[in-house]
């Protein structure tokens, strides 16, 4: 089959408002996601940075969904509409965070990252000050 | 912007809650005090000069006879393993009765005593312990530490434990001082008080009313005041009351039922 460049031109805009639109559409079942916080601060250099994300999303009819932290499942809700969930992490790097369908297709994603500040200073007493026996 | 919990905002300039890391911290007390003796026969100890060292690193710390290295540590608890002197062996140290005598009741219907020589009593060895240290600071203000210990050089082969709660207070007429509270309890295992406050010489005297080693728990009071003077000087205040427990206070070799701590004295900052 041998197509003229008006002929291919006419073909791709006959099927891209048909790709974009399902694209579109699987989108538009979240109406909402959020995980935060978006930075994880750690103190140590190459150390794993843990903290608590909330994680938030809301569609527009009950969905099965999975959040995943790049390739590893965090969670999974079956037949939610509104979720908010807190989840313990452990981060190495910046990580992306995707809610995924029952179909490993994507509905949301969310980047966090890791930041290290300077070394703290000062630490808690851990033990009373001249405690005699 | 919301920061993770790792963050370490509780400390941000050195108080007394909040030490220096990677310092060495020495200093010295130099005033009158007294740590009370409760052995038959036992000397009380004068306090007059104290030494103070204290390190802290990232993970370790030192704080004059206890060792430790923190695993966990987040804005409000930490985790440590420690290491640190049993204090028990302590009251032995200064302990000179020429004998004790102990009550006997042999069935005559009359009370009569025993003596037994102080030569016939095992002399008591200074125990290490080690094992795990939780603190909890609920507020800026408050602090929660326990302890789990056993012994790690077999001397009396068990366990004690030790909890307390601190609370402390600025006293809004004299500047920058402060008051701390402290409520605790000691615990002791049977085979910590089997060895240091039993002895096989008491078993001679057979009777109903003859000691039987069990778990102790002391509670104790604490209050300590801290008033800066200048840069490098300042007063310090240290009243305790330990109440001893009836398991303990029933060994022959115990008169008291406290152990007292009171200290008054300058302490200089090197």
């Amino acid at each position: 089959m041998h197509f003229s460049r008006l002929q291919l031109i006419i073909l791709v805009l006959i099927f891209l408002p048909n790709i974009s639109f399902s694209q579109q559409n699987k989108h538009e079942i979240i109406q909402q996601f959020s995980v935060k916080p978006l930075i994880c601060i750690t103190t140590k250099k190459n150390e794993p940075c843990k903290m608590t994300i909330t994680v938030n999303w809301q569609a527009t009819q009950p969905i099965n969904a999975c959040l995943f932290q790049e390739n590893k499942s965090l969670f999974c809700w079956k037949k939610q509409k509104k979720i908010s969930e807190k989840i313990n992490i452990e981060l190495s790097n910046d990580i992306r965070f995707k809610l995924l369908n029952d179909k490993a297709q994507v509905y949301a994603q969310q980047n966090v990252v890791i930041n290290t500040v300077a070394p703290r200073s000062f630490r808690r007493r851990l033990r009373a000050e001249w405690s005699l026996f | 912007m919301l920061l993770s919990s790792s963050v370490f905002a509780n400390c941000i300039k050195e108080d007394d809650d909040c030490i220096p890391i990677e310092q060495w911290q020495f200093s010295v007390a130099l005033g009158a005090g007294v740590l009370s003796n409760p052995l038959h026969g036992g000397d009380n100890f004068p306090l007059l000069v104290i030494p103070y060292l204290s390190y802290y690193g990232e993970n370790l710390f030192l704080e004059n006879n206890v060792l430790g290295y923190t695993f966990e540590e987040s804005n409000d608890l930490s985790v440590s393993l420690i290491t640190q002197l049993n204090r028990e062996a302590a009251f032995f140290s200064k302990w000179q009765p020429s004998q004790l005598l102990l009550p006997n009741y042999s069935g005559s219907f009359e009370d009569s005593t025993t003596a037994i020589e102080i030569d016939q009593i095992k002399s008591r060895r200074w125990a290490i312990d080690a094992g795990l240290q939780l603190n909890w600071f609920p507020s800026k203000n408050s602090h929660v530490e326990m302890q789990l210990l056993h012994d790690i050089n077999n001397v009396y082969q068990g366990f004690n434990a030790h909890w307390a709660a601190h609370q402390s207070f600025t006293l809004n007429h004299i500047s920058n001082s402060r008051l701390i509270l402290t409520l605790g309890l000691n615990w002791q295992s049977k085979a910590l008080i089997n060895y240091y406050y039993n002895d096989e010489s008491f078993s001679r005297l057979a009777t109903e009313d003859s000691f039987q080693a069990k778990a102790n728990i002391n509670p104790y009071l604490k209050v300590d005041f801290n008033m800066p003077i200048n840069k490098d000087w300042r007063a310090k205040i240290s009243i305790k009351r330990e109440f001893l427990g009836s398991n303990l206070t029933k060994s022959p070799l115990v008169k008291d039922n406290h152990i007292d701590v009171a200290y008054l004295g300058l302490v200089y900052a090197f």
